[in-house]
């Protein structure tokens, strides 16, 4: 018995010494990003694939998960250094006292035409605006966050109450089966699941809420906490110049396979539907003028109680 | 005399259907009871004693042969026929006080107020002498106190036949014979027949009109004896009485003598 | 009597581990040695319950959950007991069940969730299906197993005194078999109550489910705390109030 335990102890200690020796020294160095599979982190994914990340000695694990409210657990516990969130969400956490910090824009409302975020419904249903939606359900990927906050103010701008209106949480892949099982009545969808879902033919747009609402409202943000900025500023600063490069890449290449097959890899969706529409531009800064009228949408919904000095949330990297 | 209850030729064998291949619990026995008679059934441990009374109770069937009331044959429980079990602590129901168990034959009698059937059954309580001990649980009670809840329960059945298995081996001493005599009044008073099985020689004596003594493996009627004593039976003087000590004299040897019989066989 | 006051003791006692906890835990946050604003310091958290109670935010929620939990496990014990009856007295219907119970039961049935609302929708009757589905199982088995247990002279007794079928399951059966019935519907109150908050929390417009995950959307930590307060102490008044339950059911229970 024992020599049998002391041979695996030996074994243990020549595998640790072994791995130790075969991985690369501190040469690249992990970045753990929770992101959610939808357009918005394309270019992320093409900075992957192009290298960016490597050349600058940097390695990047992704992690799927539903949403902002759902990363920034992760990203305060711990588990993250980097979290695909949205404004509403940063902006909530920090009103908690939880040290978050926005490092880079990742997505914007630039033109109705480029509008890949609908919100969906059936056909047959009749539905037309806010007011129709009352005693319904409607699909969010999260409550309490940006789609879930102008899903609410569309409601309301179209002459419907949203309390009213029940919000289902529906992760954003699940949305379109979930409509068309009738589980919900509407949905808030992106892309590329909202370009899918709109090649059947029962399913209609009813508007655009950014669009409608916000032109130009600052939607999607990397995230992170002051503790890993103050641990690991470079890797931080390192990131967001990868990102800007892929950025940079995906705004001029939004018609290229390359970046249809990129996309498929990693949200599981068919890249065929992508060529039909036209791809939004990324935008490569924050705007805080925009950020502001969102932090003041939040207060006008009972989600905050008072202002919330920005340049505290936003670091001067997004700028 | 007519018969109230017989066992006609009756044979069981448990675990197979031939005399090889099952266990012969006993083999054809043909006995009967006149009404109103108390017949005692001894034997050694293990002889199917309980079988036998189990199956006059129409709780289990014969293999061969039948088992007769009133002419009759028994093949499910009959109504008039009470079996009395061994184990009295399990056949009463602990989730129901001392007198909710005597109701339960009576309950669901047609025509008859409740309150009515709850006076009968304090009345039983009171013939067995727990009168006072209605509003318990069994769990309260003692061993003895717990068999007389069962007889006031079965005397509530209004049976014409008492099958008593047993009933008095697991009390003490003068439990038994306070129990023994308890027995004998409630008897003369309503009359039913009575069918003890029981391995004490000297409780089947002081109790029954007669005696049938069951042989070991393969089990069989082995004799039947008349106790003639005089009735009523008293504890002390019955038990000293001449013919007493010679039935159980008699009685006790003809058992010895089967378990020496079936030692040597092995 | 002796016996009262043994219940009570027991009761007293099993406080003491709780308060422990939250001793334990109030000066770890008082000294600081844990993260004020993902684990707050109880009395903080306390401070939130309370105004749960003067917002009369309180109520809704508690009382919609104990609704939904109250219509699943009356359902599920219905169900339980006269399936678990029915098996343990009819061979046939035992032949036909046994195998889906034996399937259905290893599974934990927060599995079963997507699929159930795949089936039924994402509304109140998938709530309450999943809840029954939950608790279904304990009792059940219980229910079975404490009638196949039963002592062969009780039922012999109700032959002797020519009970039908009908009066012998429900004066006999059912009775003798309760201490066996309630310790399964014991295991059944905790596992429906877990489900229910899941349901609610995947599915529910409201209650107490809903408020804990709708807090932590948005990083509410306190207040999320102060619902997890109200469940434990919902779970734990629901377990004390049915070992009073019990006491008076089965006050036989391991004397005879």
């Amino acid at each position: 018995m024992r020599r049998i335990l002391l041979s695996m102890g030996g074994l243990l200690v020549a595998l640790l010494a072994f791995s130790h020796a075969v991985a690369p020294a501190a040469e690249l160095q992990k970045v753990r990003v929770s992101i959610i599979p939808i357009n918005d982190v394309a270019p992320l994914f093409v900075a992957i694939h192009n290298g960016y990340f490597k050349d600058v000695g940097i390695e990047i694990d992704t992690t799927p998960t539903t949403g902002g409210a759902t990363g920034i657990p992760g990203l305060v516990g711990g588990s993250f250094d980097i979290s695909y969130g949205n404004v509403v969400s940063a902006l909530l956490a920090s009103q908690q006292g939880l040290n978050v910090r926005v490092i880079a824009q990742v997505t914007k409302r630039y033109d109705r035409k480029t509008d890949t975020t609908p919100i969906i419904v059936r056909a047959d249903s009749g539905i037309k605006s806010g007011k129709d939606l009352e005693g319904k359900s409607l699909a969010v990927n999260t409550r309490n966050n940006v789609i879930w906050l102008y899903a609410r103010a569309w409601v309301k701008a179209t002459g419907g109450d949203p309390e009213k209106v029940t919000f289902k949480e529906v992760p954003f892949p699940q949305m379109e089966d979930a409509l068309l099982q009738k589980r919900i009545d509407a949905a808030f969808l992106v892309a590329p699941f909202s370009i899918v879902a709109l090649k059947k033919p029962e399913l209609t747009t009813v508007a655009y809420p950014y669009s409608d609402l916000q032109m130009g409202v600052n939607v999607g943000q990397w995230i992170t906490t002051t503790k890993v900025m103050a641990d690991k500023p470079e890797v931080i600063k390192k990131f967001v110049a990868g990102w800007r490069k892929g950025v940079e890449w995906y705004n001029e290449n939004r018609t290229n396979p390359v970046l249809y097959s990129i996309i498929t890899g990693y949200s599981k969706t068919d890249a065929s539907v992508l060529k039909t529409v036209a791809l939004e531009k990324a935008p490569l800064k924050c705007d805080l003028p925009q950020i502001k009228t969102t932090m003041d949408l939040m207060i006008e919904n009972k989600l905050l109680t008072k202002p919330l000095d920005l340049s505290k949330i936003i670091d001067p990297l997004a700028l | 005399m007519s018969k109230k209850l017989g066992f006609d030729h009756v044979t069981k064998i448990f675990g197979g259907t031939g005399k090889d291949t099952g266990f012969v619990a006993f083999d054809d026995i043909t006995l009967e009871a006149s009404p109103s008679e108390f017949l005692a059934i001894v034997g050694p441990s293990g002889c199917g004693k309980s079988t036998l009374l189990k199956m006059a109770a129409g709780l289990m069937p014969p293999t061969k042969g039948k088992i007769l009331l009133d002419g009759k044959p028994v093949l499910e429980p009959p109504p008039g026929v009470v079996y009395l079990f061994q184990q009295y602590a399990k056949s009463l129901f602990a989730w129901r006080t001392v007198i909710d168990n005597v109701m339960f034959p009576l309950e669901g009698t047609p025509g008859v107020k409740r309150a009515e059937l709850r006076e009968r059954c304090r009345d039983y309580l009171r013939q067995v002498g727990l009168a006072e001990f209605s509003d318990r649980y069994p769990w309260q009670l003692s061993g003895g106190m717990q068999q007389r809840v069962a007889i006031a329960r079965a005397l509530a059945a209004d049976p014409s036949v008492l099958l008593l298995d047993e009933p008095f081996s697991a009390v003490d001493a003068l439990t038994r014979m306070e129990l023994q005599s308890l027995m004998l009044q409630l008897w003369q008073r309503k009359k039913f027949t009575a069918i003890l099985v029981t391995h004490d020689v000297e409780e089947a004596v002081f109790l029954a009109d007669r005696v049938a003594v069951l042989g070991a493996k393969p089990t069989a009627l082995k004799e039947i004896v008349d106790v003639g004593l005089p009735r009523p039976r008293d504890q002390l003087t019955t038990r000293e009485d001449a013919r007493f000590l010679k039935l159980r004299h008699h009685l006790t040897t003809s058992l010895l003598a089967k378990s020496a019989e079936h030692v040597a066989a092995i | 009597m002796s016996q009262r006051s043994e219940t009570l003791n027991v009761n007293l006692w099993g406080f003491v581990s709780p308060v422990a906890v939250l001793c334990i835990w109030e000066t770890a946050g008082a000294l600081g040695w844990i993260n004020p604003i993902l684990l707050p310091r109880p009395s903080q958290i306390v401070l939130s319950l309370i105004e749960l109670v003067t917002d009369g935010v309180l109520f809704g929620p508690l009382l919609r959950t104990i609704a939904l939990f109250i219509v699943g496990y009356s359902l599920a014990s219905l169900i339980g007991i006269a399936i678990g009856v029915a098996m343990a007295t009819n061979r046939i219907l035992y032949g036909l069940l046994e195998p889906l119970v034996e399937c259905l039961r290893p599974v934990p049935k927060s599995a079963l969730v997507p699929v159930l609302f795949l089936f039924l929708g994402i509304g109140k009757v998938t709530m309450i299906t999943i809840v029954v589905l939950a608790a279904v199982f304990p009792i059940l088995i219980s229910t079975f197993q404490g009638v196949k247990s039963l002592d062969p002279v009780l039922l012999e007794t109700g032959r002797t005194f020519q009970v039908s079928r009908l009066r012998a399951i429900v004066s006999i059966i059912l009775p003798a078999s309760l201490p066996m019935i309630l310790a399964g519907m014991r295991t059944a109150l905790g596992l429906g109550l877990v489900l229910v908050i899941l349901a609610e929390m995947l599915a529910g417009e409201d209650g107490i489910g809903f408020r804990i995950l709708d807090l932590q959307r948005s990083f509410q930590i306190r207040d999320m705390f102060a619902w997890i307060f109200v469940l434990v102490a919902l779970g734990g008044g629901l377990m004390m109030l049915f070992g009073f339950v019990e006491q008076r059911l089965v006050p036989w229970r391991g004397k005879t």
